[in-house]
């Protein structure tokens, strides 16, 4: 193996690691870190694959089975799986392999002529499959925008217990009523708020004042129609 | 990318290897000679050049004393489908990805679309895979995308989250692995898979090497296992039959078997285990350059792993072995390294399955007892099992059931007739022939499981195995040169060995066989809620309640609920769902605390259980199970029930006195149990 190309053997099997650990996003780090397992392993496994086919099935499996191998190994260790364990022992692999394999030469070649045709038809493949792509997540992001609220409890205070309006594509005024059978509960009726949520949904939190322990109801309830929409039970106080 | 130049050019090495595939099944030399006839410099399993050495029969005639015929090459042709080809797998994808939004948008996602879409995938894939038009290497790739295509149709169907039970299982799995750092933490949905956490491993590491999500990362484990599975099934077809060609027709007829598109294309724990058997066997029959026990090694490592991943496979995967060994101790043609190689797996599978066996052994049982139990009770004629109907009362549409019937008929047609070739021709097959002999000829355990919801359960996982035997037979019958009757002529008793007739013969075993592994429509893709649904119970209410868990309550609650909200409880809420096989609560007692109208007991069980949070799905009370139970196996009036439960069995803790109701969102309601006034509880 020549100089340059170890140098780019090291290079391509640091520049993972240290996307990775500097916190670049996948789209950066996902595609070197494939392209260095992908030349790793066809590195290790070549003298045993006779063919291409050989070599992308040896490679395939061989990574697998060594990171689940890895992976129990790891798990033996006071630190476990983490990002910083699994780097390490990928990088201290790849650097095996790169001196196990220090007599193998690379040469690159592309299969310039007669691609054209192919790849036109390859090229149009590829734009369909990522139309599929976006048509699927748009279904997911229909779904997403389903509208949906829920009322829950968030915490109990003393004298009080904070409730939340979670919601996600609806629009709403409401307001809060709690109410207890206990002797000398007082019921209290909050102000009327607004419920303004997006796709992306929203929380609004509320603060129920409690005069007195024991179980409250806490309805919320429509200023429209004036109906509970949802209710909540709780051991107040 | 050589494939590519090949594909383009036309050239390559597909006359010859016809013309050895036609030699068919008196090609069916042994391993152990095949792969001393490798070289390891050149590209010979590609080129299939008929090999000189120790192959048995000549061109010329066969033991039977029929003439295998010499076949001409064709002349060579353009690879001029490929691109339109190409074009046509990816509207396919196109098509699913509609499918799926369509499902969304409307609610009913259609079925014929679905099935037509993916033969859009299937058909002209494998017209051009079987046409001869195309070199050997290409044929290979091809058969390659074919089956990643399927694959991707799964990806376009859920693009961004697990939505099925075993999926669910294991995932939790692999956040385990993320928050605990460490492997085997106990998961309550299914304890056994805490013990085999290989697929888990896999995801974590391409996570953390990657920065992709999780999700991503699993698909993507997904992509390499499919692909490791359908190049070493290729590719030890060939080792065996000397032909690519017959390789390739055994991988298109292994993805008819109905496992293929729905479960094992799933992220379980089985997805990963069974291309690593592919993958053992592959290594294993590799010209190897050590010598001694060092030789298996790397096939040994490949067992390790598959022993750490599934058990049931890495059973199969023993069972397999040590049958291959027994077969060349009677063929009198040993494989170095084979007593070896089944000796070292069977003690690793030993020792792992030992170290598992607190949760192996409940789980296995658990599986064998409701298995004896279906079957007796069909014996007895008490069997509610309905064949294309699930347990709400869903139909698959008659046109699913016809092309699944003509399935079953049609690979038992071919399969039949290749057992007897087969049979006639035993001398001139190899062990490894002969044990994909005996595993083809375990085919009637698929139809015949099918009798009971059980056994159908098993049957179907069983088809991973099966397949490959029947693959690999059927392909060589399929290239087979003289009749399948020692008595027989040559062309009477055999049906003509057209290309189109293959391809329709494929496409309905294909779709015949996803119907019998999807079973019910609903399961295949996204569409509005049904009740106890897996996939299709995942909705926006259903995740709001579990994300509003994992951010509101403190993780390791001991939580009761129905089956899909306990999944997605613990896998989004982080929370320990309690289950029969975790926890090793009476499920026909816990369940009537969703299931049955108010009792005096409700308090005392929901006590003795220790449940802090009851989840309770208003919806369960509008139809019933789909999947057969709202919770699990043997819950109240499990397999008696007629009717959904009353809706005041849903909510009777609201008149509980020290229960509290703290969320609500219309259709679930989560009630905190921990201030229940229990006997003994201060």
């Amino acid at each position: 193996m020549r100089w340059p190309e170890l140098a780019l053997r090291l290079a391509l099997i640091a520049s993972p690691f240290g996307a990775v650990a500097s916190g670049l996003p996948a789209w950066i780090t996902a595609p070197l870190s494939f392209l260095s397992i992908a030349v790793t392993a066809e590195l290790a496994v070549r003298p045993y694959g006779t063919s291409a086919v050989d070599r992308v099935l040896l490679g395939c499996g061989a990574v697998v089975t060594t990171l689940i191998l890895v992976g129990i190994i790891l798990n033996l260790t006071p630190w476990g799986l983490t990002q910083v364990t699994w780097n390490v022992a990928w990088l201290i692999l790849s650097v095996g392999i790169l001196v196990w394999r220090r007599r193998l030469g690379t040469h690159i070649s592309l299969p310039v002529s007669g691609l054209g045709v192919l790849a036109a038809w390859a090229a149009a493949g590829v734009l369909i499959i990522a139309a599929a792509g976006m048509l699927a997540l748009a279904g997911v992001r229909h779904v997403a925008r389903q509208p949906v609220l829920a009322f829950a409890l968030v915490v109990k205070k003393p004298n009080s217990v904070i409730v939340e309006v979670e919601a996600t594509s609806m629009t709403g005024k409401y307001h809060i009523l709690a109410t207890s059978d206990t002797a000398g509960a007082r019921q209290y009726t909050s102000p009327v708020f607004a419920v303004k949520a997006g796709e992306n949904g929203t929380r609004v939190l509320r603060e129920v004042p409690i005069n007195t322990p024991g179980f409250w109801t806490i309805d919320l309830e429509s200023a429209d129609s004036g109906s509970v929409v949802r209710w909540l039970r709780v051991n107040a106080g | 990318m050589s494939f590519l130049r090949a594909w383009i050019s036309g050239d390559g090495e597909e006359p010859a290897a016809e013309s050895q595939a036609e030699r068919g099944i008196a090609q069916l030399i042994d391993l152990s000679k095949q792969q001393s006839l490798a070289d390891p410099a050149g590209p010979a399993p590609e080129t299939s050049e008929p090999s000189s050495g120790p192959a048995p029969v000549s061109a010329a005639g066969d033991d039977t004393g029929h003439p295998i015929p010499e076949v001409q090459p064709r002349p060579r042709a353009r690879a001029v489908w490929a691109g339109p080809v190409l074009v046509a797998v990816a509207l396919g994808i196109l098509g699913q990805a509609w499918v799926g939004y369509q499902g969304r948008i409307t609610g009913y996602p259609s079925s014929v679309r679905w099935y037509g879409t993916l033969c859009l995938i299937f058909v002209p894939s494998a017209a051009l895979i079987m046409s001869g038009r195309i070199s050997d290497q290409a044929r290979t790739w091809f058969t390659l995308f074919l089956s990643l295509a399927l694959l991707a149709t799964r990806f376009v169907l859920y693009p961004d989250q697990f939505v099925y039970h075993d999926e669910l299982i294991n995932y939790r799995v692999l956040l385990s692995i993320e928050q605990t750092r460490h492997l085997f933490t106990p998961n309550s949905l299914l304890p056994v898979t805490a013990d085999y956490p290989g697929l888990a491993i896999a995801t974590s590491a391409v996570h953390q090497l990657t920065g992709l999500s999780l999700h991503s990362s699993g698909m993507t484990i997904l992509v390499v296992v499919r692909l490791i599975m359908t190049l070493s099934l290729v590719r030890i077809t060939q080792r065996i039959s000397g032909s690519v060609t017959l390789g390739c027709l055994a991988a298109l007829i292994y993805a008819t078997n109905p496992q293929y598109i729905y479960f094992n294309s799933q992220y379980s724990y089985q997805s990963i285990a069974l291309p690593l058997c592919f993958f053992c066997v592959y290594v294993f029959t590799m010209e190897r350059k050590a010598e001694g026990l060092l030789a298996v090694v790397p096939s040994a490592a490949v067992v390790l792993a598959v022993a750490a991943s599934h058990h049931l496979s890495s059973l199969a995967l023993i069972v397999v072995l040590w049958a291959w060994y027994l077969f060349t101790r009677i063929t009198k043609r040993p494989v170095d390294q084979l007593l070896a190689l089944a000796v070292i797996s069977l003690l690793i599978v030993a020792i792992w399955t030992f170290m598992a066996r607190a949760v192996i052994v409940p789980y296995i049982s658990e599986i064998a007892r409701n298995s004896i139990t279906n079957i007796v009770n069909l014996l007895h004629g008490r069997s509610s099992h309905q064949f294309f109907t699930d347990t709400a009362g869903d139909h698959n549409p008659a046109w699913e059931v016809a092309l699944s019937a003509l399935s079953v008929l049609l690979i038992i047609s071919t399969l039949v007739p290749a057992l007897w070739h087969a049979f006639m021709k035993r001398r001139l097959l190899s062990a490894a022939a002969i044990t994909l002999f005996v595993i083809a000829a375990m085919y009637p355990i698929i139809p015949v499981g099918h009798l009971t919801n059980a056994t159908a359960e098993v049957s179907d996982r069983s088809s991973g195995f099966i397949y490959v035997g029947l693959a690999y037979l059927v392909a060589a019958w399929w290239f087979r040169s003289g009749a399948f009757h020692r008595h027989a002529r040559a062309d009477r008793f055999t049906v003509p060995r057209h290309t189109w007739l293959l391809v329709v013969g494929l496409t309905i075993c294909f779709v015949g066989g996803t119907v019998i592994g999807s079973g019910p429509s609903w399961l295949f893709g996204p569409g509005r809620y049904l009740v106890s649904a897996d996939n299709r119970s995942v909705d926006p209410l259903a995740l709001q309640a579990a994300h509003w868990e994992g951010a509101s309550l403190s993780p390791g609650n001991r939580v009761y609920t129905d089956r899909v909200n306990g999944l997605l409880a613990a896998v989004y809420g982080d929370q320990h769902v309690l289950t029969a096989l975790g926890d090793r609560v009476d499920q026909g007692t816990v369940s009537t605390l969703l299931l049955r109208n108010p009792a005096p007991a409700d308090v005392s069980v929901a006590c003795r259980a220790g449940v802090h949070f009851l989840i309770a799905d208003q919806r369960l009370a509008t139809s019933l199970p789909h999947v057969g139970v709202y919770i699990d196996v043997g819950e109240y009036l499990s397999g008696m029930r007629t009717a959904p439960p009353d809706p005041g069995a849903l909510t009777k803790f609201d008149n509980v006195r020290g229960a509290e109701r703290i969320f609500d969102n219309g259709a679930i309601r989560i009630y905190d149990l921990r201030g229940l006034q229990c006997a003994g509880r201060s």
